[in-house]
């Protein structure tokens, strides 16, 4: 709708002149602009803090892990052929480990034997029995000796042996001359 | 013109809790796709640490060491196990000491293949690794020396061989004198692969 008419006429009456203001009037909303430009400003303030500048410090962090980890990768690659290079063999140790650990569990019977049986041929006894049970670790040697002197001798040398435990004897039983 | 104010606010105000959306929305999506990257990469360089770690050690602790081949330890510890093979090596031992398969010897193998150990056996725990069988042996001599002589056969032998319980009364030379024997044999090989 026009905003203005304007009719002029001069002094002859020849020239009228009108003016006609056909441009609407047009009422900018100033308000409007500023509030676009505030929630522009707010959105662009609000993103630098919450995502910028989060986002660059875990950007930043990342890439120092990842310069970390590229250098435990190469470490690692490194220890790698360092391990390949002696050619160690992991399953062989293991396994050869588990050989040494199991022979240890069995016992050089025949060498504890000829420990009691020296001291017991000195006493001009005799070894009558073994028994020997692994799993409590028990050997028991049964000897038959002459007399109650030579008991008490061997008796003294069989305690001095390291993997003797006990010595006891039976009551003695006169065989002639003999004890048993 | 006051609605078209008041239209005018509610949009800046409704603007500002969209951006507030928004911004938050980016900021849970990139910035929780970051965060998952690092956590995945601090994990990995504690993995490859420790790796690094075990390594060297095992390096380190192992690289002097000289072992023998896997080959040469299943000579000790067979990775293969037959009842069969076991019974034909105990006699072949037997035999050449002279413990014949006659009536005065007495001699009898038997194959226990699954042994019973006690909670507090010395065994118990090499038997949770390893498959482990018994070897009950009888016979009977008149020379103790055949004992003996059994008995180093076993420690001496290349397999691995454990006396688990020995029991006899030293033969004098005169009558035949019951010797009651029972050793381990030790195998690689899983209870289940077995038969």
């Amino acid at each position: 709708m026009p905003k203005k008419h304007v009719y002029t006429k001069d002094s002859s009456g020849f020239g009228d002149f009108v003016y006609v203001d056909l441009l609407p009037e047009i009422r900018r909303s100033r308000q409007f602009n500023m509030n676009v430009i505030l929630a522009l400003l707010f959105a662009v303030v609000l993103g630098f803090f919450l995502i910028y500048r989060p986002y660059s410090t875990a950007i930043f962090e990342l890439e120092e892990l990842n310069a970390i980890n590229n250098d435990y990768e190469h470490e690692l690659v490194l220890t790698q052929e360092e391990f390949d290079m002696y050619e160690i063999d992991l399953d062989a140790i293991d396994f050869a480990d588990d050989i040494t650990a199991a022979n240890k569990l069995r016992v050089d019977i025949n060498n504890l034997v000829d420990d009691v049986e020296l001291k017991v041929d000195s006493s001009n006894g005799r070894i009558r029995s073994i028994q020997y049970y692994a799993e409590i670790e028990r050997m028991l040697v049964e000897v038959s000796i002459v007399s109650q002197f030579s008991f008490n001798t061997l008796n003294n040398q069989l305690l001095n042996l390291p993997w003797v435990e006990d010595s006891e004897h039976s009551v003695p039983v006169r065989y002639s001359d003999d004890v048993e | 013109m006051m609605l078209n104010r008041k239209l005018s606010e509610y949009l800046f105000y409704g603007s500002l809790v969209l951006i507030v959306v928004v911004i938050f929305l980016i900021r849970i999506t990139v910035l929780g796709n970051l965060n998952t990257q690092i956590d995945q990469t601090d994990a990995s360089n504690i993995s490859l640490e420790t790796q690094i770690t075990a390594l060297e050690e095992v390096v380190q602790e192992n690289k002097n060491v000289q072992t023998s081949n896997l080959y040469e330890l299943y000579d000790i510890i067979p990775n293969v196990y037959s009842g069969t093979e076991l019974v034909y090596t105990t006699v072949s031992i037997l035999e050449s000491l002279g413990v014949n398969e006659s009536n005065d010897m007495q001699r009898t193998v038997f194959v226990e293949n699954d042994p019973v150990f006690g909670g507090e056996s010395i065994f118990t725990e090499l038997a949770l690794e390893y498959h482990m069988v018994e070897v009950q042996v009888f016979f009977t001599t008149t020379d103790a020396d055949v004992v003996n002589n059994f008995i180093d056969a076993l420690y001496q032998s290349e397999q691995l061989f454990i006396v688990r319980e020995l029991d006899y009364n030293i033969p004098d030379g005169e009558d035949f004198i019951g010797i009651s024997v029972s050793f381990l044999a030790i195998y690689d090989v899983d209870i289940e692969e077995e038969s």
